[in-house]
């Protein structure tokens, strides 16, 4: 309704024709708190990045059409005539008579608009007919009588002197009449006369979307030149120009994050990276500084973050997160392709942040062009200046802009902290909302922002909050963290309706990462939720800590951006005065070994030497060190190995990384990709999945009792399938998988993410060349493709309509607070997610990503759960013995170094304890065999992703796996006694194998297995000599066949966790039993050594044979041996033998025949290649398979 | 809006790209700035006939910027300013008025009595910006 108001006044003033909106709020934007429009001028000035939200400019797509276009109209170059001509042509013409009253253009909406759709003149055609509306009845009210027009002279300016309004229009069409409106279909009422006319206003609408664009650029140049960083352009230029490294520090909101990059670009210093901590903060600026210097159709301003890519060679300016940075500064592209790093954020001191500087400290000395910017908040500058003093180093302080701040300390009583059931007791903040009501009137602006520790502090809040405010309905209570989604987050930059104050309740993320405008008060808890890391028992804790002096003046100075605020704090001023003065830097609360990793495979000899800015403690870099040789990555001497080379490319978790290794090589990689993916990004099932009771049984069919990681996979595999299902339903709006996620309590945002993920593990392996690439697109057929490219068209057009759909609706929340409502405000239901997805997946890659994402028959499974615990190994944790007359939550774990953890109660056997539980039927009893613990082949280990700990130590994804196989497969030190009735891995886990032979039969079985596994790796790294593919195929096919039948051995024992007392007893010591055993059965070129410590012999690196003390039960069957005749399976031998000479008997044995099959297929030369020919050779008498040039050759050789 | 428009496009001039740059030669390109409020750009054409924007027609010679703010993919224009006729110096669309030529603030303030009576106001206004 005001915007017609807006219209007529324009009007009023008839030579202004159509003023526009923006103007009349300069008043305003003086007052802050009295006025009572006044919430516009507030979001109107200028902040970091708050303008995206309001206003999405970002379309990088649309650029290719423009050419086309340009084409199409050059043929209308000649279209105009002389202007005179022009005039008199659109002079008006029509008398009151042949006007018939009821006449309006919007009756001929639908044939005019065929004007719109041949050319491009109008993008909003909505807006234009409300345009042509009020247009319309102002004509009428004014009941103008059209301009006559006399012929009159040019004046000494040489202007017409009779004023008319169409010679204030600087441009015109340049088409003819009837050109422009061929496609009109002819009607009585439609004259030529009305055409002209509304040509005539087609013209003034354009020239009207003209002023109202120059207005926003100048609004936009006047904010820039406004910042306080705008004063210090020059000194910021000349600082970068003449030093090596200079520091900008500015407290947010002084504009340094959007326009130095800009300064430094217009100053021609080349290429810029400038690095976010956060992924969303990177796509903010971009688009931001893309908008700000007008460059949004172009690629000069880019960015690149973990999914995505938005840049090219073009690009001068990209914003890119520190981790991506960090990887491209290790890797093979360098830093060369940069003139110029800004590390920007650096005070909030993220691992790699802190890891770049390092890095950034030690290439100043190579490259003696590169310049470095540091930018930070006002915290701590020494310890950067002082870091960087060694190079030509330059401060520059920018002062932020600062209201001043009324500090209230309200202590909350420790009683009042929690309320009787141990919750958190939010009624303290309520009570702040109380005063606030109280003591401001309404008709005073201004939000609260209330920061809390965690998530259940910030849904107690909400809650309360929402039911305080129920009667009075003057609060929109929004919460804000992490884990909400984008859109989520979005709502708390609306704007609330005149008389309501917008409340929210976030987690820390509202210190630094985002700036909410139009803050007033804050209340401050004081505390925070932070990880933190134990590096001995690779343990995450999160904690509840008081935050940092650093931390409190941040949080404070949130409310004081916009005008004078007031701060609450809800802790003594005492408090605060003991906290500490920095936070600490993630650097010393998370382990460090990929970091690490990446910084020996860069070339650092010593990672100890790394020039951090404050080193973490010493023992967490031993720690990283010696979990990296566990995993193969570093050899004993810190070397890299070549494993460790391709894990220091993959960005993920060593775990993740190793299994992914070890997925591609079997072909397995499929489904390993997809648990990778599912492993790697937070889980689907929200708390809702669990405690919803309808969520529960519908996702129950998802579950997989081999534990999380396979029910995950299942998740992921059915959301693909509601996918496939129904790819045709592009138009229908809301996707059926959105529903299917809702149902079940799933968070869909992760499917998506794990399928992004899913594709970039793809390409790195190509890359590495662990995996052959393929093209899935090249199978279509032409069918499918022009179906293919009809629904990639519709896809388009789709994403299109929604990004124009969005600004528009960005846009009217701008135009909302100029109290102008653009009606036709629909929910466009296009569910933008989904639209990409289709996009980047047809239906044969939907269909290709399920079957990939399957982990359906039992051996592929089997093979599935060994990659995983190849890549968590030594995540393993035993159940306690005593857990099968204990309840569900009593179930309790040991790890090897954390004893007594517990089941997560989101997981599957957090639910569903019994299935780890043996069945009465499979324990066995032999005689004479005494023991504690139960004898059964039914042993189950549980490996995990990771431990966390919150109020008490968890498992986290579990999967359960067969024991003794598992242990004897990773385990990286085995001891054995003589007889190897007894096998204890890793001084953790005892296994006692009562029958004769048994245990030591597996333990050959699987050093077998092992050295298959370890050779099979080193061949597809590229350590050895390269094989045909046939025989790589070959060895990968025995042992995939030989490790899946050694998992389903069925062998009877028992297993004990030894406690370190035990250990003092068990081994015989160095120097004992320390025989030499010739040949060595379980490795024949390695030379055996005794054991140093343990005693016994080593047999090979993991394995040392009779280091443990003999039991009762082992001598037994030792002598019982010397009695019975031992059958040999393979050949006819029989006779007496002790274990270990049958080892030595079968492992030749064993020799003896792959010699024989191998003869067997030696008709088949190995050196085949693809274009040889069979050859028969009269005089060698031989088929010789040679290509034709080399049976020329061969006769030749013969000829001599 | 008729989603079809731009595929139609690129139906009819598919393949056919290069040939647009010939009349921009001549005048695009380079720094313009405002005499006035100081505002400076990079525009891409001076003159007449955007080579971008086939669809206007210009009536006097204009500094033009492809539009920075429009998100689809219509060829849209942004006008900066043009040259005063009398004194010839660079204007912004702020810092001038166009009555049938352009004519900057202070060269419109001395010639107010030479404009029609209903472009007083807005000649006022010119002051204020
Ligand atoms: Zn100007
Ligand atoms: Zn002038």
């Amino acid at each position: 309704m005001k915007k017609h108001n807006d219209f007529r006044k324009s009007h009023q003033d008839d030579t202004d024709y159509f003023r526009h909106n923006h103007k009349k709020n300069k008043s305003e934007e003086k007052s802050r708190y009295t006025g009572e429009k006044n919430y516009r001028s507030k979001y109107d000035k200028k902040t970091e990045y708050s303008e995206d939200r309001t206003e999405n400019h970002g379309n990088y797509t649309s650029h290719k059409y423009k050419n086309h276009r340009e084409k199409m109209y050059s043929k209308h170059e000649a279209g105009t005539s002389k202007e005179d001509d022009y005039f008199s042509k659109r002079r008006p013409r029509e008398s009151p008579e042949d006007t018939e009253s009821e006449f309006t253009y919007t009756m001929y909406k639908h044939d005019l608009n065929k004007i719109f759709s041949s050319y491009p003149l109008i993008q909003d055609t909505n807006e234009f007919w409300q345009f042509v509306k009020k247009y319309e009845l102002i004509e009428k009210k004014k009941n103008v009588s059209p301009n006559k027009t006399t012929k009159v002279g040019l004046n000494s300016i040489g202007i017409p002197e009779e004023y008319n309004r169409t010679h204030c229009l600087n441009f015109t069409l340049n088409y003819k009449d009837d050109e422009l409106f061929i496609n009109v279909p002819e009607s009585r009422q439609l004259t030529t006369e009305k055409l002209k006319k509304f040509k005539e206003i087609i013209i003034i609408y354009m020239d009207f979307k003209q002023k109202e664009k120059f207005q926003k650029l100048k609004k936009l140049r006047n904010d820039q030149a406004n910042l306080p960083v705008a004063q210090y352009k020059n000194q910021i230029v000349e600082a970068v120009k003449n030093e090596r490294v200079v520091i900008i520090a500015g407290d947010t909101g002084c504009g340094k994050s959007t326009q130095v990059p800009q300064y430094l670009y217009q100053a021609n210093f080349g290429k810029i990276a400038c690095t976010q901590p956060r992924r969303l903060a990177c796509i903010a600026l971009a688009k931001r500084v893309a908008y700000e210097s007008l460059n949004e159709n172009r690629n000069e301003v880019g960015y690149q973050i973990r999914f995505e890519k938005q840049r090219n060679q073009d690009t001068k300016i990209t914003f890119i997160t520190e981790g991506l940075l960090l990887r491209q500064v290790s890797g093979e592209s360098g830093i060369s392709q940069y003139d110029v790093v800004i590390l920007d954020e650096v005070h909030e001191r993220h691992l790699h942040g802190d890891f770049l500087l390092g890095i950034m400290k030690c290439i100043l000395h190579q490259r003696s062009d590169i310049k470095l910017v540091l930018m930070s908040a006002t915290i701590n500058i020494e310890l950067f200046s002082n870091y960087f003093s060694q190079e030509d180093v330059k401060v520059l302080q920018v002062p932020g802009r600062l209201f001043p701040i009324q500090l209230i300390y309200r202590p909350v009583m420790v009683v009042d902290k929690y309320s009787k059931t141990e919750r958190f007791n939010p009624s303290p903040y309520i009570q702040i909302m109380q005063i606030i009501d109280k003591t401001y009137p309404s008709t005073e602006k201004g939000d609260l922002l209330i920061f809390l520790s965690g998530m259940s502090e910030i849904t107690a809040v909400v809650d309360a909050a929402k039911e305080y405010c129920k009667k009075e309905n003057n609060w929109i209570v929004l919460p804000l963290h992490s884990t909400l989604s984008i859109a989520d987050q979005d709502k708390v930059f609306g704007y609330a309706p005149e008389g309501v104050r917008k409340c929210i309740v976030s987690t820390n993320i509202a210190e630094t990462s985002l700036t909410i405008d139009g803050i007033r008060f804050v209340i401050d808890s004081g505390k925070v939720k932070e990880m933190s890391y134990d590096p001995n028992c690779k343990m995450q804790r999160l904690k509840e800590f008081w935050i940092s002096k650093a931390s409190a003046d941040q949080r404070k100075g949130r409310s004081g951006r916009c005008g004078p605020g007031v701060c609450y704090r809800l802790y003594a001023a005492e408090d605060y005065s003991s906290f500490e003065k920095f936070s600490t830097p993630e650097l010393q609360r998370v382990p460090l070994d990929s970091s690490l990793l990446q910084m020996i495979a860069m070339g650092l000899p010593d990672p100890r030497k790394f020039p951090f800015i404050e080193p973490p403690p010493a023992e967490s870099i031993e720690n990283s060190i010696l979990s990296l040789k566990e995993h193969g990555a570093l050899t004993e001497n810190e070397k890299l190995t070549s494993i460790g080379k391709t894990l220091s490319r993959l960005p993920v978790d060593i775990t993740i990384g190793k299994m992914l290794i070890m997925g591609s090589l079997f072909h397995q990689v499929e489904p390993v990709l997809s648990l990778a993916a599912a492993l790697s990004v937070q889980t689907p099932f929200t708390n809702k999945a669990y405690r919803d009771k309808e969520c529960e049984t519908s996702r129950k069919n998802l579950e997989s009792d081999h534990g999380d990681p396979i029910t995950l996979l299942n998740a992921y595999k059915e959301w693909l399938e509601v996918k496939h299902a129904n790819i045709g339903e592009v138009r229908s709006g809301s996707s059926s998988s959105k529903k299917w996620c809702r149902r079940r309590g799933l968070e869909e945002q992760r499917f998506y993410e794990m399928t992004k993920l899913r594709t970039q593990f793809k390409d790195l392996l190509e890359d590495c060349k662990l995996l052959q690439s393929s093209d899935v697109n090249s199978e279509m057929t032409s069918s499918e493709r022009i179906m293919r490219h009809g629904e990639l068209k519709l896809l388009r057009s789709l994403k299109r309509t929604y990004k124009q759909n969005d600004s528009r609706k960005r846009k009217q929340l701008k135009i909302d607070e100029d109290s102008i409502e653009i009606e036709d405000e629909k929910d466009d239901g296009i569910d933008i997610k989904d639209v990409e997805f289709r996009m980047k997946n047809d239906y044969s890659k939907v269909s290709s990503l399920v079957t990939a994402s399957s982990a359906c028959s039992y051996k592929d499974l089997m093979m599935l759960k060994l990659i995983l615990c190849s890549g968590l190994y030594p995540q393993f944790a035993v159940a306690d013995e005593f857990n099968y007359c204990k309840s569900m939550n009593e179930q309790l774990f040991h790890t090897k170094v954390k004893p007594f953890v517990a089941l997560h109660p989101m997981s599957f056997f957090g639910n569903h304890h019994e299935v780890l539980h043996l069945a009465e039927s499979d324990i066995s009893e032999i005689l004479g065999f005494k023991s504690k613990t139960p004898i059964s082949a039914k042993h189950q280990l549980l490996t995990y992703l990771s431990l966390l700990e919150t109020t008490k130590p968890y498992l986290v994804n579990t999967l359960r796996i067969p024991a003794a196989q598992t242990l004897l497969l990773f385990s990286q030190e085995i001891d054995t006694n003589y007889t190897f009735t007894t096998i204890v891995c890793d001084s953790w886990l005892s296994l006692d194998f009562p029958t004769p032979d048994t245990g030591a039969i597996l333990l050959l079985k699987a050093a077998n297995l092992r050295q298959q596994w370890d050779n099979l790796l080193n061949i597809r790294l590229g350590e050895k000599v390269k094989l045909e593919e046939e025989n790589i195929d070959e060895l990968e096919y025995e042992l995939s066949k030989g490790l899946v039948e050694f998992m389903h051995t069925s062998v009877p024992y028992t297993i004990k966790r030894l406690l370190v007392a035990d250990l003092k007893s068990i081994y015989v010591g160095c120097g004992e039993n320390a025989t030499v055993i010739e040949p060595n059965p379980f490795s024949l070129d390695f030379e055996c050594v005794p054991h140093e410590k343990k005693g016994g012999i080593r047999v090979n690196k993991i394995i040392t044979y009779d280091c443990l003390i003999a039991s009762d039960w082992s001598d037994k069957v030792a002598c019982e041996m010397m009695e019975v005749e031992w059958n040999c399976k393979t050949c006819d031998f029989c006779g007496v033998l002790t274990t270990i000479e049958k080892l030595q008997h079968i492992s030749r044995c064993n020799r003896n025949r792959k010699i024989d099959e191998a003869e067997k297929k030696s008709y088949v030369p190995p050196e085949k290649k693809k274009n040889d020919v069979p050859y028969e050779c009269s005089i060698c008498q031989k088929v010789l398979y040679l290509a034709p040039t080399e049976i020329l050759k061969h006769q030749k050789q013969h000829s001599q | 809006m008729d989603e079809t428009f731009p595929d139609k496009q690129l139906l009819v001039s598919a393949g056919k790209k290069e040939d647009l740059q010939v009349d921009t030669e001549c005048a695009s390109g380079g720094i313009w700035k405002c005499k006035y409020c100081n505002l400076e750009e990079y525009y891409d054409y001076k003159g007449m006939k955007p080579p971008f924007a086939k669809h206007l027609k210009m009536l006097e010679d204009c500094y033009i910027i492809k539009d920075p703010f429009s998100i689809s993919s219509k060829c849209e224009v942004l006008v900066l300013g043009a040259n005063c006729s009398i004194c010839k110096c660079s204007c912004c669309m702020e810092c001038s008025i166009y009555y049938y030529k352009r004519f900057c603030k202070s060269c419109a303030i001395k010639n107010s009595h030479c404009f029609p009576s209903k472009l007083n106001d807005k000649i006022k206004q010119l002051n204020d910006k």
